[in-house]
């Protein structure tokens, strides 16, 4: 660092895990005391990510608690210590359980095997308890940010000699341009269909994931507004739902979703009351 | 000699006959030592063109007409440019009067730029205000609002022209400044504004990557990373408003201290993070906290800290704000935050597909 410029933060990559797990090639220091940058199939380099999912697995003991994270498209390996800074985080992850849908933003650390394999873990610098609309935005970000780098690179692949400028003039940013470029020179030959198609994927998770919570939300407005003593008739709420566009699966999902949440209950066969 | 208005390329030798229309000087550093180069606008009948003169004779003045020959034509931030160096000449023609066709460039508010100072724009004018100042002893009005674009907002001050709120105009000659990192125009009797129709335009919603320049009217999205330790409640000099938490202020001992709610925090929308901050009544609807006309302790001082840090660390958000970019970064002064809900989450996918085939 030059003396008197003021250290900024590492800015955090919004990548999928898969990313991740598909890289190969690590940037090096020529310090060794500093941890590599990964540099992923897409171009992006990365020491520090931000990601939300779920709590798929988790291992807690006395010195250090491994958890799985999912996201759309995979999982990410989170280990927490308890020992210096990291105690803290340790604590907040172990208030945690299986199925906790957390933001996390972490460090990566890479792991070379003697065949040659690498492995990533993340550990976790803040653990935030999230929520749906928290699920969805992160999903839309690293969805949009992974598409523009694809198409950036499928660009820059037309080009005799690529260079940043260039695909700057095509409308990308900097930081795409370089990405590409990363691409094309770490990962000649990568094929990033199967990326490419799993990251589009996980758009349409989110888009049935974001109708599942429109869904949810209608339906449990409609139950409460139902004058019927008896409580309100599935039929009624199928028919209506389907003026919104919704077909009976997704009332059928809604309703089991609101049931596990305790927003409703079943009074009797076919029958919802909002609790 | 050529016409400013033919020079439709880059050529290694260039002659022509025009008036110096801006100019100024600046020092520069190289292996050789210590120099000074020019830069401004020149000008003929059929239009304007940027130089830079590595050698200039000292006598050159804005409105002087000048000749210069062997002159080079190259693009710089592509727009040509006009150079002057050693092997051109300058020849002084204080006889000859010319007349200037001014041309400016169309700029969107997220485009403009301190390298090019005087610029055509499309906009809304709002928010406008009148107030009076004195120069040589004479009060004069200066009216100053809020130019809005499809990209942005900047201030706009107009010292001639009318300005009136809701005008839709399309404006020559306006002249781009900046002030503690923020963009401005300034229009005076030189600047033609004519009516124009588009419209109205929405605020933008940015990647924080693309935020680069001091402007307002503009939106970003981020996850709340990092709280900054001094937000929550201070104390502030009632007269320059400086934070004086340790005692009184040291420019105005005698000035009341006035309680103020604050946060400041770290955005993160994957391309980019910000500096955000928010002021008492933002901090306020956000948290809930009011603080006129109440006293507070240590242990709710402290609390309120905390409050601050559970309602943002980690939470999505939607920022609408002013921009700022010094030497210490790009910051955003919001006007406004709120959760993103699903209604938001609608509008940003469309903003993302924009710009992907």
């Amino acid at each position: 660092m030059i003396p008197g410029e003021r250290r900024r933060r590492e800015p955090s990559r919004w990548i999928f895990s898969r990313e991740l797990k598909e890289s190969t090639f690590l940037e090096e220091s020529q310090d060794e005391r500093i941890r590599p940058y990964i540099i992923t199939p897409l171009g992006t380099r990365v020491k520090r990510v931000l990601f939300n999912g779920n709590i798929t697995s988790m291992n807690v003991e006395e010195d250090a608690t491994k958890a799985v994270i999912s996201d759309p498209v995979g999982s990410f390996y989170v280990n927490v210590f308890n020992r210096d800074f990291s105690s803290a985080q340790k604590i907040v992850l172990d208030t945690h359980a299986v199925g906790d849908l957390v933001t996390v933003v972490g460090r990566v650390s890479s792991f070379r095997t003697d065949q040659g394999t690498l492995y990533f873990n993340v550990l976790p610098e803040y653990i935030f308890p999230t929520d749906e609309n928290a699920r969805s935005y992160w999903t839309l970000m690293a969805q949009s940010s992974a598409e523009r780098k694809l198409v950036a690179i499928r660009e820059a692949g037309k080009m005799e000699k690529p260079d940043a400028l260039s695909l700057m003039k095509l409308g990308y940013t900097e930081d795409e341009a370089e990405c590409a470029l990363r691409s094309i020179k770490h990962y000649p030959g990568f094929d990033l269909n199967a990326l490419r198609e799993a990251i589009v994927g996980s758009g349409s998770s989110l888009q049935v994931s974001q109708s599942l919570t429109n869904a949810k939300g209608l339906i449990l407005e409609l139950i409460k507004g139902s004058s019927d003593p008896k409580g309100c008739k599935y039929d009624d709420i199928v028919s209506a739902m389907e003026k919104e566009g919704l077909d009976r699966g997704a009332v059928d999902e809604a309703l089991n979703l609101l049931g596990t949440e305790g927003d409703i209950y079943e009074v009797s066969l076919k029958r919802f009351k909002a609790i | 000699m050529t016409k400013i208005g033919d020079i439709k390329d880059e050529t290694k030798s260039a002659g022509v006959i025009v008036k110096v229309v801006a100019i100024k000087e600046k020092e520069y550093e190289s292996e050789r030592g210590k120099g000074t180069y020019f830069y401004g606008i020149i000008g003929d009948e059929t239009g304007t063109l940027p130089f830079t003169a590595w050698v200039l004779p000292s006598t050159v003045r804005v409105g002087d007409v000048v000749e210069l020959k062997n002159c080079s034509v190259r693009k710089y931030n592509e727009r040509l440019r006009l150079y002057v160096d050693s092997r051109s000449e300058v020849i002084l023609r204080p006889e000859d009067v010319m007349e200037v066709k001014r041309t400016y460039r169309d700029y969107k508010v997220r485009s403009l730029n301190l390298n090019d100072s005087y610029v055509s724009v499309t906009g809304l004018i709002t928010q406008v205000s009148r107030s009076t100042y004195e120069k040589d002893g004479i009060q004069k009005e200066v009216i100053s609002g809020q130019f809005t674009d499809d990209t942005g907002t900047v201030r706009i001050s107009s010292f001639g022209p009318e300005l009136k709120d809701g005008m839709k105009v399309q404006i020559s000659g306006a002249r781009v400044q900046e002030y503690r990192g923020r963009l401005r125009l300034s229009i005076n009797e030189n600047s033609a504004i004519a009516g124009a129709d588009f419209p109205t335009p929405e605020v933008p919603l940015y990647r924080i990557s693309e935020v680069d320049r001091g402007i307002s009217g503009i939106e970003v999205t981020g996850i709340c990373v990092a709280v900054g330790d001094r937000s929550g409640l201070t104390m502030r000099c009632s007269q320059c408003r400086r934070r004086v938490d340790d005692g009184s202020c040291e420019e105005h001992p005698d000035a009341e201290k006035t309680l103020d709610l604050y946060a400041t925090f770290t955005l993160e929308d994957g391309t980019a993070s910000i500096q955000c901050n928010t002021g008492k009544d933002v901090t306020s609807t956000l948290t809930g906290i009011s603080v006129d006309g109440k006293e507070f302790n240590q242990v709710e001082i402290e609390s309120v800290h905390s409050g601050i840090k559970n309602k943002l660390l980690g939470r999505p958000f939607l920022v609408r704000g002013e921009a700022s970019v010094t030497d210490q970064g790009t910051s955003l002064r919001a006007e406004s935050i709120v959760e993103i809900d699903v209604e938001t989450l609608k509008r940003i996918r469309a903003a993302m597909r924009m710009g992907i085939d």
